[in-house]
């Protein structure tokens, strides 16, 4: 009986797979290879306006579990890297996007460019 | 114990010397149908229900009030008066026809955590705010059903429609019109002594819902609630306007031994979904509920000078919800680019019981388990309890004079807590949402004991054809969270 309900109404699929990897990779003009960032990361899910935060670079992305869904990602912080003669040059940066879909129930790629600071 | 025994003995002796009671109001309220009730649903088995005829019309007041409210979605009392008539007509051995029709109008009192109507059916789906208040609710109710015996096989069908209107007319002033169609159609043949039926069950059901606010100096946030006091923060504020669809099918099959002595059984499965609309952003989805239930009796019977029913009752109804991910805004619309099914929630009823009796009393006992379980997946919150109870009923029917029925029932009930669980991420939640929380934790996990007695008078006139009858039914529920509810119903009405 219940397969005849289901075939007469159509089955209701779960989605139980609520969670998504995002990996988030900060760039800029002025280097090739950004070989270190600190800096905080703020991940606010635009529709239930949850905030999760984080400062765990691995060079220059940063990888969090988030609920899948449409995100507001701002980042400020400070990042270094090898100049053309050896040096550590550093820059303070911030990077913003108002819209990032973190869907894919595997991994999410974003990329935000850098705006520099000094 | 052995004074109740003493007392059925004394009121069977006077009930054995007395007359015979109107058979007609016997055969509507004996506890003893308990029995057969559920397979009505099929329309080919309610056609039997009753071997007399009888329209009745009544007047009636449903009064309830809480000194806290055990769910305070649904207020904490109600003063709801309404007019019925009802009708069961065998129109020849083979044909039955039945219907009914009645209107309500009257108040719910002091509602919160809910400004939408339906609240049973749509939770926890909801549009709420923090403020509440007085509804006032007025409803449209018609039936009707025809049934009859083709060759070997009863064939029937009925029809059901509720209209509702619920509105408040201060702020935060809601506004919730319902309509829900139910079409039913059964088949039931006789086959081994047993009437087997099976039937089909379509609903149809719609809510246009909205809350408005006259005072300029400001509004109050509403909330597009999710389950467990979480929100769909995105869509909350100043979206106020929703609609409601749904509906769903049900499945239901019973056999009933034809002698009415034997094997019986009955199951049901019924499933529903509701979604819930914005009517803003271009009828925006934004989320999804799914009820499925399933119910089932199995039992023996046997009826001669005494009366005799053991019986399993297992029942169990499951909710999940998907909540929609809006998208990007384009063009004043958000696109749903996917769905996460975030609430889930259990209730689930397992109980025995007996049926002792003779024809003109019957006493009830029924001991089981009730459970119930809500989860919202993330950021993880839970909330269950469970409990034992045990409910216990009696009922009598007496002929004082020569043209008056008397029927008194009593019953009592009481549930102990065995389990119970809460788990909120309540360093996040704001204080009138930890103040909800709690008050949903303590009333879901109180035990309760109940008490109830109601008596009927019906009294032939002149002509026997036509009947006056009064009702009165009080019962009252002892919370352990602190709380007590009573329930008053009358009734006066005419019957022919």
């Amino acid at each position: 009986m219940a397969a005849i309900m289901c075939m007469l109404s159509a089955c209701h699929k779960e989605e139980d797979d609520i969670f998504a990897f995002a990996t988030l990779a900060i760039t800029t003009d002025v280097a090739e290879n950004i070989e270190r960032v600190q800096a905080q990361a703020v991940f606010t899910n635009i529709n239930s306006r949850k905030v999760t935060t984080t400062a765990d670079f691995n060079g220059n992305t940063v990888t969090v579990e988030l609920l899948r869904g449409p995100y507001l990602i701002s980042i400020e912080g400070v990042f270094s890297y090898h100049d053309n003669s050896g040096s550590v040059v550093m820059h303070q940066f911030r990077a913003q996007t108002d819209y990032a879909e973190i869907m894919d129930k595997s991994q999410n790629l974003i990329t935000l460019k850098a705006i520099l600071l000094d | 114990m052995s004074r109740i025994i003493i007392l059925l003995i004394i009121l069977s002796t006077v009930t054995a010397q007395a007359q015979e009671p109107d058979s007609a109001v016997v055969e509507r309220s004996s506890l003893w149908r308990a029995t057969e009730q559920a397979a009505w649903i099929n329309p080919a088995i309610h056609k039997d229900a009753f071997r007399q005829s009888r329209t009745e019309i009544s007047v009636s007041l449903s009064q309830r009030n809480e000194s806290k409210p055990f769910t305070p979605e649904l207020g904490d009392g109600h003063t709801l008066p309404s007019l019925e008539v009802n009708t069961f007509l065998r129109l020849s051995e083979r044909t039955s026809v039945w219907g009914s029709a009645a209107y309500m109008n009257g108040t719910v009192r002091n509602i919160k955590w809910n400004s939408t109507s339906d609240y049973e059916k749509l939770k926890p789906y909801i549009l709420a705010d923090t403020i509440g208040g007085d509804t006032k609710k007025e409803g449209y109710y018609f039936a009707g059903a025809y049934a009859t015996e083709l060759n070997k096989f009863a064939l029937g069908a009925e029809l059901l429609f509720s209209a509702e209107h619920e509105y408040r007319d201060r702020d935060p002033r809601m506004r919730g019109i319902t309509t829900d169609l139910t079409m039913r159609a059964g088949a039931a043949r006789e086959i081994a002594r047993h009437k087997l039926g099976l039937s089909l069950e379509g609903n149809i059901y719609k809510q246009t819902n909205n809350v408005d606010f006259y005072n300029e100096l400001g509004v109050s946030t509403e909330y597009q609630m999710t389950g467990l006091g979480t929100y769909y923060a995105r869509f909350s504020g100043d979206k106020r306007r929703l609609y409601f669809n749904g509906g769903g099918l049900s499945i239901a099959a019973s056999a009933l031994p034809v002698s009415g002595n034997g094997l019986y059984a009955d199951i049901l499965l019924r499933q529903r979904r509701y979604h819930r609309v914005l009517a803003d952003y271009n009828s925006m989805p934004l989320t999804d509920i799914y009820d499925e239930h399933i119910a089932a009796n199995v039992g023996w019977k046997r009826s001669a000078n005494s009366r005799t029913a053991l019986f399993l009752h297992a029942e169990h109804t499951r909710r999940s919800g998907d909540e929609r991910i809006g998208g990007k805004s384009e063009v004043n619309s958000y696109p749903t680019i996917g769905k996460l099914t975030m609430y889930k929630s259990r209730f689930t009823d397992l109980h025995a019981g007996a049926i002792y009796g003779r024809k003109t009393w019957n006493t009830q006992l029924n001991l089981g388990y009730v459970s119930q379980e809500e989860q919202y997946a993330y950021p993880k919150r839970e909330l269950s309890a469970a409990h034992l109870f045990a409910l216990a009923k009696g009922q009598i029917f007496l002929q004082p004079g020569k043209a008056t029925t008397l029927r008194i029932d009593a019953q009592a009930a009481f549930y102990a807590n065995i389990d119970k669980k809460i788990d909120m991420p309540f360093a996040d939640l704001s204080i009138p949402i930890t103040d909800y929380v709690n008050h949903k934790y303590d009333f879901t996990k109180a035990g309760i004991t109940s008490f109830g007695a109601g008596i009927r008078a019906d009294h032939k006139l002149k002509n026997p054809k036509y009947a006056v009858f009064a009702e009165l039914n009080a019962a009252t529920d002892i919370s352990a969270a602190h709380a007590s509810r009573f329930l008053l119903n009358i009734s006066l009405g005419a019957a022919f």
